[in-house]
């Protein structure tokens, strides 16, 4: 919920996010039960537990997984189709061209030319758009349940389908070069671009997914021809449909529109180089902003690593509400900053821990180092009370609800988990990070926080 | 397939107070936003920022919690509360696991009706922080440029967050005289929203809420904002690499008649599923002018009128085309009907925009606030589209040529270089 919103500003920008975290769009680039009512009676201030909806997996033939999951209560949708492939993926010097890829399935194909996927996306009364991470790129549908099998034909249509025209691949260059002009402009997207790209030095995860300016100049249609081929085919596929539909029906239509398409063999991927820099790194940016943002990172295990889910509490103790460590000694004791995130991402790859603060007009950053040094140092010393450890978890907890209240969300969710180790390990993962013990959360903050591996970026008004 | 008919419970309380609760909702979660018409619209003159100052201290500390007491309280709980500040109204905003809805409440209410006033100086230091970020924004700069433009000294003209002017004038006595006046409970909506029992949820409020005195006194409105009629143009010079440009001039009240024909038109030319609307297809799709381009007619219709406008971010060397291109597709809507099939699509875009709306129980609540507060009918959903369905293209036609004045836009355009405009 936001501190302060002005309701004549539209929501220009919009953008979904599969979980709740900072704004930022410089990892991710967006084409654009039966229960017991419990009316508040006092008691345990525990969450209720909810019940999983049915989730079925299948394996086409030609590779294509489908997961179903029948979620009844709510006349709506969603669908995601996952491709495993996102901006680590480019070869050197062709950052962009996974976002781009994702502009492209946008224009057409011999059955859906330019504009028709959105135009019968709004005649059936859906919303549509897609994601590009550095993982993955990920196109959804939220439409009326009775529209379910619109989304299967276009997905089907584009995945082998997608025409690839010089024309309007330079048409699209424009815009996604329009896309980086906007990036250039937004302070928060600038210095989480630069912390990427200090942090992780030579490894893909540093380039943004939006794309370098100099890169997108340079890419061809060739280029794009070339990324399409290698990546988009039903073996690296994940699609996900939940919401009011019949996990049978789903399964044969499934068949009807991808069981005939070629399942290629997947290419083989480099190995990465190393994930994010092992020493400690600082840049500080002088720009036009008059107000002063901190943006600090340390590396920390992939997704699946067995010690993360630990890692979601953490970021609660340090920064989900007013009465977390990092807010009161930030903005309450301190009064340096106006608010502050502390964030991971799921990634493939090892990544970054990422600790972000938005600084009052005039402070220094360098009183926010001392006191996030000092906050994450509580955290390892294993000081926390029982009642503060109970309070992350619960608000990890209520989180992990949150994500899971929409079809987009749970979809979303079960897509990223399924390319990366398993959606149930997803599932796994979430009821485990909001039950995370004492030795769980103290191990996981005392193996990531480490101040030689710290990488800095601050950016604060030019000549001050 | 439609939403099923949905059971509300609504009281008004003998104070004045108002409450709506219904059950919705997959997961084990209630949400209550709690809704005072105490917004920006009610800021004294020379006290721009008043109502987001007061909005400020209320999770300073309430009753005999301090701020670190209160938000522990909630926190520790697995919920969550904010306050958010605007232009008509300031929302209590809170969300948490079922199980305590009495014990967050309590806390709401104690936040609404007995705030500490602490840490001012603190508060307005924080607006003041927000006013710089509003003001490092190329978009936000362009969007407050053009409400300055068209709603010169009305209210809608600032920003809630204030003028530094106005918030360097504020004192303690002002934040406790505004709260006196403006948090009452005849100036109250509550909505509750989750896995609850309507009924018990309601009482659970109104027990809250029944021995708080109403304030008696009406609400100063301000005066209409007067719509001009000469075309003008506003350019302000920032160091961005994109120029950003809003074109438009007053728009429509919420209750106005055409309000739904409006929508239908903003689905048509500025905002629909994908980039299907008129101008995404045009500047963006076709011309690849721009990644944003939109317009609408109804997103900031209110108790005042709203905005007809239309918004891009492009480059320095595109901006004639971009604006060329705007103004074309304005004067096609005014010029000739949209086809019935774009309106049928339109309409079946906004229907489903519906259920996505009514997903969650956060905008499930927020309708609700919205229907109680403009008296919308709490049967307005169930017949939203058939009323929808009614709308035929001469009704959208009639409703653009009855607004859209060609020849009285304001135009602002906010970039590293000045261009020549004209619209």
């Amino acid at each position: 919920m936001p501190a302060m919103t002005d309701d004549s500003l539209t929501t220009v920008r919009r953008e979904h996010k599969f979980v709740r975290m900072r704004k930022s769009r410089a990892r991710q680039s967006d084409r654009r039960n039966g229960r017991a009512a419990r009316p508040g009676t006092p008691g345990s201030p525990e969450a209720a537990p909810f019940t999983r909806p049915p989730i079925e997996r299948t394996l086409l033939e030609n590779g294509l997984t489908l997961l179903t999951v029948e979620l009844n209560d709510h006349p709506l949708v969603a669908t995601v189709m996952l491709y495993g492939v996102g901006s680590v993926d480019e070869p050197a010097g062709k950052s962009g061209l996974a976002h781009l890829m994702e502009h492209m399935m946008f224009r057409g194909t011999r059955e859906h030319p330019a504009g028709a996927i959105d135009s019968v996306t709004g005649r059936l009364g859906g919303l549509n758009n897609a994601v590009t991470t550095h993982d993955t790129t990920s196109y959804y549908f939220v439409m009326p349940a009775a529209e379910w099998r619109t989304p299967l034909a276009l997905e089907a249509d584009r995945m082998v389908g997608c025409e690839l025209s010089e024309l309007a691949f330079e048409a699209e260059r424009r815009i996604a070069l329009e896309e980086r002009g906007m990036l250039d402009d937004d302070p928060e997207a600038l210095a989480d671009e630069e912390l990427d790209r200090i942090a992780f030095g030579a490894h893909p995860y540093g380039r943004p997914v939006v794309g370098e300016r100099e890169d997108i100049e340079r890419l061809s249609v060739e280029d794009l021809r070339a990324f399409y081929a290698a990546h988009y085919s039903p073996s690296n596929a994940v699609l996900v449909v939940c919401g009011d539909v019949l996990a049978d029906e789903v399964r044969s239509a499934a068949e009807e529109y991808f069981g005939s398409l070629p399942g290629e063999p997947l290419a083989i991927r480099e190995p990465m180089a190393r994930g994010a820099e092992c020493v400690r790194n600082h840049r500080t940016i002088e720009e036009r902003h008059a107000v002063p943002q901190v943006v600090m990172a340390f590396p920390c295990p992939p997704a699946v690593d067995p010690t993360t889910p630990a890692l979601d509490v953490v970021a609660s103790l340090l920064a989900s509400g007013r009465s977390s460590l990092l807010y009161r000694r930030l903005v309450e004791e301190r009064d340096v900053a106006v608010d502050v995130a502390a964030y991971r991402v799921l990634t493939r790859h090892p990544g970054l821990f990422y600790i972000a603060a938005t600084l009052l007009e005039g402070a220094d950053p360098a009183v926010v180092d001392e006191e996030v040094s000092a906050a994450l140092e509580e955290l390892k010393s294993g000081g926390l009370s029982a009642a503060e450890l109970a309070k992350g978890r619960r608000l990890v907890r209520t989180d992990v609800l949150r994500a899971r209240e929409t079809r987009l969300g749970i979809a979303g969710g079960l897509a990223l988990w399924e390319a990366l180790a398993g959606w149930d390990v997803g599932w796994a993962y979430e009821e485990a990070a909001s039950g995370a013990g004492r030795e769980a959360v103290v191990a996981a903050a005392r193996a990531v926080f480490d101040e030689e591996k710290r990488s800095s970026v601050w950016l604060r008004p030019r000549g001050r | 397939m439609a939403e099923a008919t949905r059971a509300i419970a609504r009281a008004r309380l003998e104070n004045g107070f108002r409450i709506l609760s219904e059950r919705s909702g997959s997961m084990p979660l209630f949400t209550a936003l709690l809704c005072v018409e105490a917004g920006s619209r009610y800021d004294p003159p020379s006290r721009h920022g008043l109502s987001a100052a007061t909005a400020g201290t209320l999770l300073e500390g309430a009753g005999s919690l301090s701020s670190t007491e209160l938000a522990l309280s909630v926190e520790s709980l697995g919920a969550e509360i904010d306050v958010a500040s605007g232009y008509e109204t300031v929302t209590i905003a809170t969300m948490g696991p079922v199980g305590c809805l009495d014990d967050i409440l309590a806390i709401m209410f104690e936040i609404a009706r007995a705030p500490r006033f602490s840490r001012l100086e603190t508060v307005l230091d924080r607006q003041r922080s927000e006013i710089a970020e509003e003001r490092d924004d190329p978009y936000q700069v362009c969007q407050r440029a053009l409400f300055e433009t068209i709603y010169g000294r009305h209210p809608r003209a600032r920003s809630p967050s204030g003028d530094p002017d106005g918030i360097a004038a504020i004192r303690d006595a002002d934040v406790r005289s505004f709260h006196e006046q403006r948090y009452v409970p005849d100036r109250c909506t509550l909505a509750i929203v989750g896995d609850i029992d309507p009924e018990s949820a309601g009482g659970l409020a109104a027990a809250r809420a029944d021995d708080w005195h109403p304030g008696g006194r009406p609400l100063d409105d301000p005066l209409p904002p007067r719509r001009r009629k000469v075309a003008s143009a506003r350019l302000v010079r920032m160091a961005c690499r994109q120029t950003h440009l809003c074109v438009g001039h007053l728009g429509i009240p919420l209750l106005d008649s055409r309000y739904e024909a409006f929508q239908v038109l903003d689905a048509i030319l500025g905002d629909c599923a994908g980039f299907g609307a008129r101008l995404a297809k045009r500047l963006r799709e076709s011309e690849g002018l721009a990644y944003v381009v939109e317009s609408d007619t109804t997103d900031t219709a209110g108790l005042d009128p709203g905005l007809f406008r239309a918004y891009t971010a492009t480059s320095p060397e595109s901006v004639g085309a971009a604006l060329g291109g705007i103004r074309e597709e304005f004067a096609r809507v005014v010029d000739e009907a949209p086809s019935p099939k774009e309106v049928e699509a339109a309409v079946a875009y906004l229907v489903g925009r519906r259920l996505v709306e009514n997903e969650t129980i956060e905008g499930r609540a927020a309708r609700l606030l919205q229907v109680e507060r403009y008296g919308l009918g709490l049967d307005s959903d169930d017949s939203y589209a058939s009323r929808l369905a009614s709308i035929r293209p001469q009704d959208v036609h009639a409703a653009a040529e009855s607004l859209i004045d060609l020849e009285g836009m304001s135009v602002v355009a906010v970039g590293p270089a000045l261009p020549s405009l004209s619209i």
